[in-house]
Parts: C-alpha cells; sequence; structure tokens
C-alpha cells in the first residue's frame, strides 16, 4: 500500500517536473537567434565576419531583423508553399541546399502555420512556431516510445523530460535556417515502424512508409538516414535485443513485412518526389558534394588501398584524406556527443552493458551515429557539429530513460538496495538534465562548428548607443 | 486504411476542383495527413489532423515577407568606398565599462574597422595614435580585412574615434542592427578577455 502510495507521489513529481522543463524551456530560450549570432563578430578568430553572414535585414513593424545569408533559400521556399495555385514558371521553387533539402521543414510545415493563421503570423513567427511543434513532436514520440517499451510507469516521464530539455531543438527555436524535422522523423518512423505498422495490414503500412519517405525526401537527406533506420532497427531487435520486453511477440515474419513496406514504400516516395522535382525543376543534388563519390567510391578505394596496404595519404574516406576520419573527425564526432552530455552518454554505454532492454535502440544509434553526419562527411567540415548527433541522439535518449525507469522500479528483497537504486536514478536523471541547462554558452558552441567561440569568451556584453544586451 | 483513402480522396478533390493545384503543397499535406493517421491513436485526433491539413491546404494566404533593406545594394563585396581626405567620426560612449572592469577583470580595449586598404587609414582616438594595429584576413575569398587598433587601457568615459583615409579606403558595411537602428559600418569597439567581450556600436557622426 505504501509502495503504490509511493509510486504515485513519484509520478505525480515526474509529471510536474515534465511540465516545469516544458515551461523553462519556452521561457529560457526565446528570442536569441543562435544560429546568426554565432556568425556575429563578437567570437575570437571570426573578427571580420561583420554582421553575421548576413546584407539585408527585415523590417518588422517592431524591430528589424538581420537576414542569415544561409537562410535565403529558405524564405524563398516558403513563398512558394504559401499559394495554392503552383509558381508561375519551371524553376520558380527553390534551387539551394542539397536539392531543396529542407523544403519539407522550412518551406511546407511553415507555410502550413501562415495558412491557418490567415496570414497573420511572420516567417519568423511560423518558424518558431515549427521548431516548437517538433520539439513537442520529439517529446511525445519519446514518451510514447518509452511507454509501450518499457514496462514501468517511470521511464515514459523521464524520456520525454530530457528530450524537452535537449537544447539541440530550443537553441533552434528561432531558427529560421535549420529545423531538425529529419531527426524528429527518424524516432518516429522507428517508433511506428515497431509499435503500429507491426501489426497494420501491408498496404497501410506501404502507405504509411511512403508518407514518412515523402516528407523525408525534402528534410536533407532524412528519407535515406530512416530507411537504413527501419533497417538497423529490425536487424538490432532480432539480434541483441532478443528476449527483450520491447520485442516480446514479435515474429521474425512481421519484421519482414516491415521492411518489405518500408522498401517499398522508399521507393514509392523516391519514385514519385522524383516525378514532382521534374514538374518543378528541382535540383536533385548539389554541385559541391557527390554522395556516390563520398560514400561508396572513395571507401571503396580507400579500403582496397588498405587491404592491399598500398600508399592511402591521398585518397579519401568519407570525405577526409589518408587517415583523418579515423584518427580525428571520429573523435571529434565523438567528442562532441560526450561534451554534449557526459551523463547520458555514460548512462547508454552502462545501458549497453547492463540493461537488455536499452540495447536494441543504443545499437540502432551507434549504426546511425556516422551516417547522420553525413551533411559533415559530404562537404568535409572537421568540426564537431552537434547537430549531427541528434538522430541518434533521440534515440540514445529514450534507451537511457528506460534504464532510469527500471532502476526506479527494481524491487529487490532488500528495500535499502531499492531505495538506493531509485535515489541513484533520480540523481543521474537530474544531473543529465541538469547538465544541459549548466552551459548554454558551451551547447551552442558544440552544434555550430567550434568550441572555441562561446566557449572562449563566457561572457558577451553588447551596447548599440546605450541599448544594452548581455548574452 | 479507410482513414487514409478518405484523405487521399479529399487531397484529389482539392486538387481536381482547382482549389489547390500547388501539387507540393497537397503531396506534403497528404503526407503528413497520413502520418497523423498512422500516428494518432483516436478518431478524434486522426480528425483533427486532417482538418488541419486539408483546412491549410484549402486557403491560400498572401502574407509576403516583410520588407527588406539591402545595405550593400549595389556595393561589390558590401564595401563602401571612403573618399580620400574626408575624416570619418564614431563617438562612443562607453556605458557600464568600469562595472565590466570590476566584473571582469582588466579588459583589452581596441578599435576595429573592418573593409579593404586600411593600411592608408590615419586613425586617431581621442587625438591620440593607437598603440599598435595588428591586421586580421578574412577566411573567405573577400579581400576584406580588419584593423584591431590597442587603445590605452585605462580608456573610460567616451572615445572619439577619426579615421581620415590618405588614398581609397572601403569599409565594410554589414546589418548590424538594434530595434530600428541600423549601425552600418563596420567600426566598432572591443574591450576584452578571456572572461568577457564588451562591444559598442555606434553611427558615424553626423559631421563625420
Amino acid at each position: 500500500m505504501a509502495d503504490a502510495a509511493t509510486d504515485r507521489w513519484l509520478i505525480r513529481a515526474l509529471q510536474l517536473v515534465l511540465v516545469l522543463l516544458v515551461g523553462w524551456n519556452l521561457f529560457a530560450y526565446g528570442g536569441v537567434e543562435n544560429e546568426q549570432f554565432t556568425s556575429r563578430h563578437y567570437f575570437p578568430g571570426i573578427e571580420v565576419d561583420y554582421g553575421g553572414y548576413g546584407d539585408e535585414y527585415f523590417v518588422y513593424p517592431d524591430r528589424l531583423r538581420p537576414i542569415h545569408r544561409e537562410t535565403e533559400y529558405n524564405v524563398i521556399n516558403l513563398g512558394a508553399l504559401q499559394n495554392n495555385a503552383p509558381p508561375p514558371g519551371r524553376g520558380d521553387f527553390v534551387a539551394g541546399y542539397d536539392g531543396a533539402g529542407r523544403m519539407f521543414s522550412s518551406g511546407f510545415l511553415p507555410a502550413v502555420v501562415q495558412r491557418l493563421s490567415l496570414g497573420a503570423l511572420s516567417v519568423h513567427s511560423a518558424s518558431f512556431a515549427v521548431n516548437v511543434v517538433l520539439w513537442a513532436i520529439a517529446a511525445l514520440v519519446a514518451f510514447q516510445f518509452a511507454a509501450r517499451g518499457y514496462p514501468d510507469p517511470y521511464a515514459r516521464y523521464f524520456a520525454a523530460s530530457i528530450v524537452v530539455s535537449y537544447p539541440i531543438f530550443s537553441l533552434m527555436f528561432q531558427s529560421l535556417k535549420m529545423q531538425y524535422a529529419h531527426s524528429v522523423l527518424v524516432l518516429l518512423g522507428i517508433y511506428l515502424a515497431h509499435f503500429v505498422l507491426r501489426r497494420a495490414d501491408l498496404l497501410t503500412a506501404t502507405i504509411a512508409f511512403t508518407a514518412l519517405f515523402w516528407m523525408g525526401a525534402f528534410t536533407g537527406g532524412g528519407f535515406v538516414l530512416l530507411l537504413l533506420a527501419v533497417a538497423i532497427w529490425l536487424f538490432a531487435g532480432h539480434t541483441v535485443g532478443r528476449n527483450t520486453t520491447m520485442m516480446a511477440g514479435v515474429s521474425l515474419r512481421s519484421s519482414g513485412w516491415v521492411l518489405a513496406a518500408a522498401c517499398a514504400g522508399f521507393v514509392i516516395a523516391l519514385i514519385s518526389s522524383d516525378y514532382v522535382r521534374q514538374i518543378y525543376d528541382l535540383p536533385r543534388g548539389h554541385e559541391s558534394y557527390s554522395i556516390q563519390k563520398t560514400f561508396f567510391i572513395d571507401p571503396f578505394i580507400y579500403l582496397k588501398a588498405l587491404v592491399l596496404g598500398t600508399d592511402r595519404s591521398q585518397l579519401l574516406f568519407l570525405g577526409f584524406r589518408g587517415d583523418e576520419f579515423f584518427t580525428r573527425i571520429l573523435g571529434l564526432f565523438a567528442k562532441s556527443l560526450w561534451e554534449l552530455n557526459p551523463f547520458i552518454f555514460a548512462g547508454a554505454i552502462a545501458g549497453f552493458i547492463f540493461d537488455r532492454d536499452s540495447r536494441p535502440l543504443l545499437l540502432t544509434a551507434a549504426v546511425l551515429f556516422i551516417p547522420s553526419h553525413a551533411p559533415e562527411l559530404l562537404m568535409g567540415w572537421a568540426g564537431p557539429w552537434g547537430y549531427g548527433n541528434a538522430p541518434s541522439m533521440l534515440l540514445v535518449m529514450v534507451a537511457f530513460a528506460g534504464m532510469l525507469g527500471r532502476l526506479m522500479s527494481w524491487a529487490p528483497a532488500d528495500r535499502r538496495l531499492a531505495l538506493a537504486a531509485r535515489a541513484a536514478a533520480v540523481a543521474v536523471f537530474a544531473c543529465s538534465v541538469g547538465f544541459f541547462f549548466y552551459d548554454r554558452h558551451h551547447q551552442v558552441d558544440n552544434y555550430y562548428f567550434s568550441w572555441d567561440r562561446l566557449d572562449a569568451v563566457k561572457h558577451i556584453h553588447i551596447y548599440h548607443d546605450a541599448q544594452y544586451t548581455a548574452y | 486504411l479507410r482513414w487514409l483513402l478518405g484523405a487521399a480522396i479529399a487531397f484529389a478533390l482539392l486538387y481536381a476542383s482547382g482549389i489547390n493545384r500547388n501539387l507540393f503543397f497537397l503531396a506534403f499535406g497528404l503526407s503528413c495527413t497520413a502520418v497523423a493517421i498512422v500516428w494518432a491513436e483516436s478518431a478524434l485526433v486522426r480528425l483533427a489532423a486532417a482538418i488541419v491539413f486539408l483546412a491549410s491546404a484549402a486557403v491560400t494566404v498572401s502574407a509576403p515577407l516583410p520588407p527588406r533593406v539591402d545595405v550593400q545594394a549595389g556595393l561589390t563585396d558590401g564595401l563602401r568606398k571612403l573618399p580620400a581626405g574626408v575624416p570619418l567620426i564614431f563617438r562612443f560612449q562607453l556605458h557600464g565599462i568600469e562595472a565590466h572592469r570590476a566584473k571582469c577583470g582588466p579588459l583589452e580595449p581596441y578599435a576595429v574597422v573592418v573593409g579593404t586598404g586600411l593600411t592608408a587609414l590615419d586613425v586617431s582616438a581621442n587625438g591620440a595614435l593607437p598603440l599598435g594595429i595588428d591586421m586580421r584576413y578574412a577566411r573567405d575569398v573577400t579581400q576584406r580585412q580588419a584593423a584591431w587598433m590597442r587603445l590605452p587601457d585605462d580608456v573610460k568615459g567616451a572615445v572619439e574615434l577619426k579615421l581620415v583615409p590618405r588614398e581609397e579606403v572601403a569599409l565594410y558595411q554589414g546589418p548590424e542592427v538594434a530595434g530600428h537602428d541600423v549601425y552600418p559600418d563596420a567600426v566598432f569597439l572591443m574591450f576584452e578577455n578571456t572572461e568577457c567581450r564588451v562591444v559598442y556600436h555606434v553611427r558615424r557622426a553626423a559631421n563625420g
């Protein structure tokens, strides 16, 4: 009786924490467009980049807003989707950004918001709304994933609270350029594949996958990542995930049908989206990179040289010369993950070793880790680029929450042990969420290329005449 | 499946009736509706999602982008030429500098000018020459450079920065804005140490 009362009390406390975290994120991260802020002349090493890669500004009634040069394409995307009439000419939909790769999240979704507001919301307000919605969907899917994947009543609140606090979303609330649709798509896709479409008929599953891949075809390559994620998830489920709660009652046959539906949906989405690309004369890629070269041709040549023992110093592997990918880049990516949140990173490793139920998600996250950094590899950008971690990180967070939930609900004969486990789970949860808020400047740095900007200058004070702003 | 087919028919009707001929919008809308229908656990949520996307596809909005002002219009690489011999004056009030020094420790003061041909610029701050000039260059292909001019450590109150081009010099123009105020010239004061950066922006003085 006392235990049941304690459980209820704990769940209410976790619900309250979740509500507080939602409110705090909405309150604390408003107002700063970090995408632009981090490219201004306030940081060591970029003093000549005056104005934050901007040369124009929007005139709003309440203020002027500089236009980040890299948001140009997105602004044009939005214009083409505001109207029910197709654009007047072929090619009037935007070119740029890897074949209009962000058209879904930066064009369509803000256009929906603007249409529903009957045009009352500006491009900035609509983009803010989209980023908040994506953040909320990620938290909701994490909640559902944990609720259905882990039997205890706690994991779901841990998962939602951690995802809500994941600053990659909230730091981006104001951004016009980046919306993390592809990360949400991967989480949602795996959730639907495992918990919903596995039980649906083949036609329904194929239609649903087609819809997911259609959206993903215009979210910076998210559709390829999603197909990969589903395939890896199914593999992980039937290998390291055998005999787990999540895989209870799941047959190999049903996984086969899910994979078949996913592949069929991928092909249909690829063909139909390509047809629409042709109609509107959208580019299929960008001249500055080649997916085939970076991910297939170069690695093949590199690996051949590795096997034959010939000189590799001038060859490329995943966008980097010689052995640089292994000796430097991989370390940068891993460091970025660690710097993002050492508690979750370390907890996930512990989870993989000790918690069987966490393994399928963690294995999927690990395999997706490198492909989700595809933009940096394609462009050859050496840096942490923390946003490339997001698709994997969301899966890790759910697995981590599952592990915490298991600790919370552990019921050994010795009540002191159970109490210690609960205390440990709450403490680790508090540390993992608290770390996200501990040093926001560091998190901003972790996402944008370099640890030597905001980290190098902890406090920034700006005066425009007498008008003062602190960052 | 019935819900999915219903959504497909509804979107097809929107297209066939001519209400929405934007194929891209309709395809995205149908995709979102299909995913929402599959994801939703109750008929009410499915209906709400379908209504949201169908309603958005049924209306067309005229939400033009806000007016844009290009501060670099007519300029090459955003550089505005300064006529030789004509002085340019920037009057900075160092608001709160003592408080920042008290909190951050000693701060190194610099006047920073971004542009090209900056070696042909005679600079004085409060009538005195800078203590030193460090020229930094852009990483990109532009010829832009930044002249970091060291000012005396104890500078306080106000700084009048006077720039006099001996020959052709160009100042970079960027959208440094605050509220409704534009600060077009890339000329600012920077007080820095490893802990803090304090930046002052002003516009060129009327007689400058």
